[in-house]
C-alpha cells in the first residue's frame, strides 16, 4: 500500500485523522493533512484505506497493494 | 423476481451506494441513473478552486475512468420523471421503464429560481454552470449575487480574487445566518474590506434584461427596497429545493426531501441519502435534512449496508466545511437555530478562533476559523465520545 495526498484537493476536513491518527495529521495553518507514514502497516493499512473512502474531497489515493 | 437495486441521482450520495454495495460483496444487478452527462464529480469546488481555474475537470471525477461501468449498469443523462412503489417500477424521460425489487433515491437538490424572469439569472449547481459561469468572470465584471448563504459568500469571494465587482445582496442582516451573527457579521467585514459591496437586509425582487438567455447580456436587478442595480450578470443563490418532483405521488413524505428513518429507509423497497433526505438523527433528536458533502457520503454507506440486511442507524457527528476566501471555517455537530455562539479567541492578533454553539446547556456544534486542528480537539472533547468509535455507525 502506498498513500498519497492530493494537496490541490484535500478541505482540510480531518475525517482522515479521525479514523486513521496514527496515519494521518493535519498542518496547523489550514489543515491540509501531512501523511505520517506512506505505508502503513498492520491495522493501519485498513484504517488508511477507511480515510481514502471516507475523504470528502477524495484526497486520498491508495495506490499499490 | 431477481433482486435489483435501483440508484437514483449519480453524484455524490448514489455514487456512494454504489461503489459501497459492491465493497460489501453484493453480486446482483445494480443500475445507476443520473440527468448528467459528466462522470460523476466533486460539487464543493465548483464555487471555490474550480471557479477561479485551479483545478481541472479531471480532478473534479469521483471515479477512475470506466470504473462505475464496471460496478453498475450506467445510464447517465437521463432523468427519472416517475416511480410507482407498488409496482417497483421507475420511468425514465426517454420512456424506458425500469423494474426493481429496491429504489435507492439521491437525486440532490434543484436550485431555486429567482422572482421576475429568472432566465436572466446564473445559478452554480452544476460542472456545465460553473464553466460558463467562470467565463463571465473576468476583470472588471459587475455581479450582482443574490443571496448571502454559503453558495453566495464563497462565490464573492472567488469573484473579487478574479477581479470581478461583487454586490452581495442578503437577507437576512448579515451573511451566513445559519451561522449566527458573530461569524456572519465578521464574513461581511471581511467582504468589504476585500472591497465586496455587501447589502443586508434586502432581497433580489426582479431581474430586468432583453435578452432572453441566462447570462447574455447586462441586466438590471430589482431590490425589494426599490434599488436597481445594473449588472452583468446576476448569480441566483438563494437556496435550493430537494429534488423530489419525480415522487410526487408515491404516497412518501415529501414535506423537506424524503422523510427517512435513522437508517435511511422511507417505505418497503425505498431508502434515500444525500442532500434530497431528511433522516431521524438520533443525535440530533429529530429529523433533519442536511446540504453538506460528508453527510451524503455517511449516509450513502449506511443505506448500502442496510439494503444488504445490516441494521444501522447514522449517529457520526454532522461536518461542513465553507472557504471564504482566505478564511476556513469547518463545523462539527448543527449549529441550532437560537443556539448562542461562545468565541474563545486567545491570540486576537492571529486571525484564528474557536466558538461553541450551545442551545438549552448543551453544546450542539463547534466552529473554527482558520483552526481546523482546533475544531477537531473540541469536537473530540465536547461532541463525540473516544475516537475513533464515535464514528462507527451504531446498531439498531
Ligand atoms: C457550488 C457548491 C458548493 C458546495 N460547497 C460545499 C462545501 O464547501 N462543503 C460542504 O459540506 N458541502 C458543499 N456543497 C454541498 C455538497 O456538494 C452536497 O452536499 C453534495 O453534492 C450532495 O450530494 P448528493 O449526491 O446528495 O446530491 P447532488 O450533488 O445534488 O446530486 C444529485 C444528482 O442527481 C441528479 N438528479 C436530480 N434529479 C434527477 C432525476 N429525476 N433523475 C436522475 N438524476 C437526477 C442531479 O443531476 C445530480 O447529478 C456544495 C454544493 C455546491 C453546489
Ligand atoms: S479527510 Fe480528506 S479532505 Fe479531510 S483532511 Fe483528510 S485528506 Fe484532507
Amino acid at each position: 500500500m502506498k498513500l498519497t495526498i492530493e494537496e490541490d484537493k484535500c478541505v482540510g476536513a480531518g475525517q482522515c485523522v479521525l479514523v486513521a491518527p496514527e496515519v494521518f495529521d493535519q498542518r496547523d495553518e489550514d489543515g491540509v493533512a501531512v501523511l505520517l507514514t506512506e505505508e502503513p502497516a498492520g491495522p493501519d493499512r485498513e484504517a488508511a484505506a477507511e480515510a481514502a473512502r471516507i475523504c470528502p474531497a477524495a484526497a486520498i489515493t491508495v495506490g499499490g497493494r | 423476481m431477481k433482486r435489483h437495486i435501483l440508484v437514483v441521482g449519480a453524484s455524490a450520495a448514489g455514487t456512494a451506494v454504489v461503489q459501497h454495495l459492491r465493497r460489501l460483496g453484493y453480486d446482483g444487478a445494480l443500475t445507476l441513473v443520473g440527468a448528467e452527462h459528466h462522470p460523476p464529480y466533486d460539487r464543493p469546488p465548483l464555487s471555490k478552486r474550480f471557479l477561479a481555474g485551479e483545478l481541472r475537470p479531471e480532478q473534479l471525477w469521483l471515479t477512475g475512468a470506466g470504473d462505475l461501468d464496471r460496478l453498475a449498469t450506467v445510464h447517465r443523462g437521463r432523468r427519472a420523471v416517475a416511480a410507482d412503489l407498488a409496482a417497483r417500477t421507475v420511468t425514465l424521460d426517454d420512456g424506458t421503464v425500469l423494474d426493481h425489487t429496491d429504489l435507492v433515491v439521491a437525486t440532490g437538490v434543484t436550485p431555486s429560481a429567482l422572482p421576475g424572469r429568472p432566465g436572466a439569472a446564473v445559478t452554480l449547481k452544476t460542472l456545465d454552470d460553473a464553466r460558463a459561469f467562470a467565463a463571465r468572470l473576468t476583470a472588471g465584471r459587475r455581479l450582482v449575487i443574490a443571496g448571502g448563504g454559503f453558495l453566495g459568500t464563497e462565490t464573492a469571494w472567488t469573484a473579487l480574487a478574479l477581479g470581478c465587482e461583487v454586490t452581495l445582496v442578503a437577507r437576512a442582516a448579515h451573511p451566513l445566518p445559519a451561522l449566527g451573527g458573530h461569524v456572519g457579521a465578521l464574513v461581511g467585514e471581511r467582504l468589504r474590506a476585500a472591497g465586496a459591496t455587501v447589502l443586508t437586509g434586502r432581497a433580489v425582487s426582479a431581474v430586468h434584461a432583453r435578452h432572453t438567455g441566462p447570462g447574455e447580456g447586462p441586466v438590471t436587478v430589482e431590490l425589494d427596497d426599490g434599488t436597481r442595480l445594473p449588472a452583468d450578470t446576476v448569480l441566483s443563490a438563494i437556496g435550493s429545493a430537494p429534488a423530489t418532483d419525480w415522487l410526487a405521488g408515491t404516497g412518501l413524505d415529501l414535506t423537506d426531501g424524503v422523510r427517512c428513518d435513522a437508517g435511511g429507509a422511507a417505505a418497503p423497497g425505498v431508502h434515500a441519502c444525500g442532500d434530497v433526505a431528511s433522516w431521524y438523527l438520533p443525535r440530533h433528536g429529530g429529523r433533519l435534512r442536511l446540504e453538506h458533502r460528508m453527510h451524503a457520503g455517511e449516509q450513502a454507506r449506511v443505506v448500502a449496508a442496510n439494503l444488504l440486511g445490516d441494521a444501522q442507524v447514522l449517529d457520526s457527528v454532522p461536518f461542513f466545511w465553507t472557504d471564504q476566501g482566505p478564511h476556513k471555517i469547518v463545523v462539527h455537530g448543527v449549529p441550532a437555530p437560537g443556539a448562542r455562539f461562545a468565541p474563545h479567541d486567545p491570540d486576537p492578533g492571529r486571525d484564528r478562533f474557536t466558538g461553541v454553539y450551545r442551545k438549552d446547556g448543551r453544546v450542539t456544534a463547534v466552529l473554527a476559523w482558520n483552526a481546523p486542528k482546533d475544531a477537531l480537539r473540541l469536537r473530540r472533547e465536547l461532541l463525540a465520545g473516544p475516537d475513533p468509535a464515535d464514528r462507527v455507525p451504531a446498531r439498531r
